[in-house]
């Protein structure tokens, strides 16, 4: 355990390096919510309902929304896996007596720290300048249960990335499919609208996958849109697909390993 | 004239080795795209007119304005300039006896053309699909008018990447900042929605800016919502920006210069 440690302390020590940039990232998202805050401010003006959605809802759902996007973000990790197999870095790691897999995972925990601490900053900004506007919830119940989905959502997406960076033991121009497949589970977690703007059966068909459960879920919690129950069954199927990625991941490094070449060996 | 022809057709040939990576992005563009019309499409479920955009109106504008989004992207750009200094590689074009800000200009016309092809082909695409939501423009000189506004547009993008590119000279980590300057450039050029749901003050102001004039103009444009006689003035205004923003890339490029360390020599 106390390796595992190192690895973390460590990476959040090189990130500290590159403060200057996580923040300017941060800003660049902002820009991001403030065009949607604008954008549904000015849609509710006229009408009071979209789909089941109140304005105070639909910026709940913007603002707590950010803040879990981010929370669970990895930024990326995808793209440092396939350099470390494509640049042969991965050498380096098979040789060392602990598993890449678990050694990725640390260094992303340490990776996110600046990260997570800069959003949750400018997220009680915002919620503090609009609190007339959104729904707050204190339920300590909710927020418990949210913040434990929350913490298995980092880890889905993680292994999610992880899973799909390891396409680089077949492809090796991967950031187009990264792009796409991003998006793709960007939509799938209902990310960029509220899911129940499409059709119901599109939701139906979403809570099959896991993505749905790193954010749509938590945030119906939030809004009392589903039942605390409801929310412990999404914890449920959660902890299911970590399980299930896990061993996926286990079966694709094993084929993949084969397929290494190791370059610069 | 022969050597940036030469450069054109190499950065051209050089990009037909990502052809895959190119219809990568494109199927997250078609996710893109689909799930502006989505939104849209519920939003106008619920009302039939928001802020002086009815249903076809917007739809429009999502389909045009990608279109002319994908006309005038120079991917990254930015990247491709911070990494030329920060690497060194400045160094071989500082010997050439040609100009780098001319060299990359013209190597940023080969590198995007067939991310151009590839993605008007896409738009068009889209546009065929979505014929009957969409609202036609025939006015042949309005048209000839958008086209101008497109080419300049294109340049003034591609102006723009180089000038943020630029600040490599001075800071060693810029990818944060590129990112913060590409979401900023979509909300203010109307990249998530029209500038006109702004508030009134601010839409005012982003017409000063070079921004406005890169997608939401021309699309107001096609839209019929702007003359003929304000899409001259609005050519007019893009030009002073062009003559401006190279001004100040030539100033920075001469301070820079002085920064410049040469690693690698």
């Amino acid at each position: 355990m106390k390796k595992y440690w190192k690895i973390i302390t460590n990476e959040f020590q090189r990130h500290l390096a590159y403060r200057a940039n996580i923040v300017s990232y941060s800003f660049g998202h902002l820009f991001e919510i403030i065009s949607q805050i604008v954008i549904w401010t000015v849609i509710f003006q006229g009408t009071s309902m979209i789909k089941g959605y109140t304005y105070p809802e639909m910026m709940t759902y913007v603002i707590i929304g950010w803040f879990i996007l981010f929370a669970t973000s990895n930024y990326g990790f995808e793209e440092r896996i396939a350099k470390d197999i494509h640049q042969g870095t991965l050498s380096n790691m098979i040789v060392k007596p602990m598993s890449y897999v678990r050694y990725i995972i640390a260094v992303s925990m340490g990776r996110v720290v600046i990260a997570l601490i800069t959003v949750a900053v400018i997220e009680t900004v915002l919620i503090f300048l609009l609190r007339n506007k959104i729904i707050i919830n204190l339920d300590p119940a909710t927020l418990l249960l949210m913040l434990f989905m929350l913490l298995v959502a980092f880890f889905i997406k993680l292994l999610f990335s992880i899973l799909i960076g390891l396409i680089a033991f077949w492809i090796i121009e991967i950031s187009g499919t990264y792009f796409s497949l991003n998006i793709f589970s960007k939509f799938m977690s209902g990310a960029y609208f509220p899911m129940n703007l499409l059709p119901a059966v599109f939701v139906n068909i979403s809570l099959f996958f896991p993505f749905i459960y790193t954010f749509f879920i938590p945030l119906q919690l939030y809004l009392k849109k589903i039942t605390l129950i409801e929310g412990l069954r999404g914890l449920g199927v959660e902890l299911l697909w970590l399980f299930l990625l896990y061993l996926l991941i286990k079966l694709v490094w094993h084929f993949g390993l084969k397929k290494y070449e190791a370059a610069g060996v | 004239m022969r050597k940036y022809l030469f450069l054109i057709k190499t950065a051209w040939q050089r990009q037909l080795v990502y052809r895959a990576t190119v219809y990568g992005y494109r199927l997250g563009n078609i996710f893109d795209v689909l799930f502006q019309v989505t939104i849209w499409t519920a939003v106008y479920k619920s009302t039939s007119v928001v802020y002086g955009y009815n249903y076809n109106e917007m739809i429009t504008y999502v389909m045009i304005g990608w279109l002319i989004n994908f006309m005038t992207a120079n991917y990254g750009i930015e990247d491709v300039v911070s990494r030329n200094i920060q690497n060194g590689e400045l160094n071989v074009y500082l010997t050439r006896p040609l100009s780098y800000l001319r060299s990359i200009i013209t190597m940023s016309i080969g590198r995007t053309s067939i991310a151009l092809i590839s993605g008007v082909a896409l738009q068009l695409l889209f546009i065929f699909i979505f014929q009957n939501h969409m609202v036609a423009q025939t006015d042949l000189s309005i048209i000839l008018v958008i086209f101008i506004i497109v080419i300049l547009g294109y340049f003034v993008r591609l102006l723009l990447s180089i000038l943020f590119g630029l600040i490599a000279f001075w800071a060693t980590d810029v990818s944060g900042l590129n990112s913060f300057f590409a979401t900023f450039i979509r909300l203010l050029s109307g990249g998530y929605a029209p500038l006109s749901l702004l508030p009134a003050m601010l839409y005012k102001l982003s017409l000063f800016f070079p921004f406005a004039y890169i997608v939401f103009f021309p699309t107001q444009l096609y839209l019929g919502k702007l003359d003929l006689m304000d899409g001259i003035k609005g050519v007019g205004v893009e030009l002073l920006w062009l003559v401006l923003l190279y001004v100040i890339i030539k100033i920075v490029w001469n301070k820079g210069l002085k920064k410049y360390e040469g690693v690698g020599i």
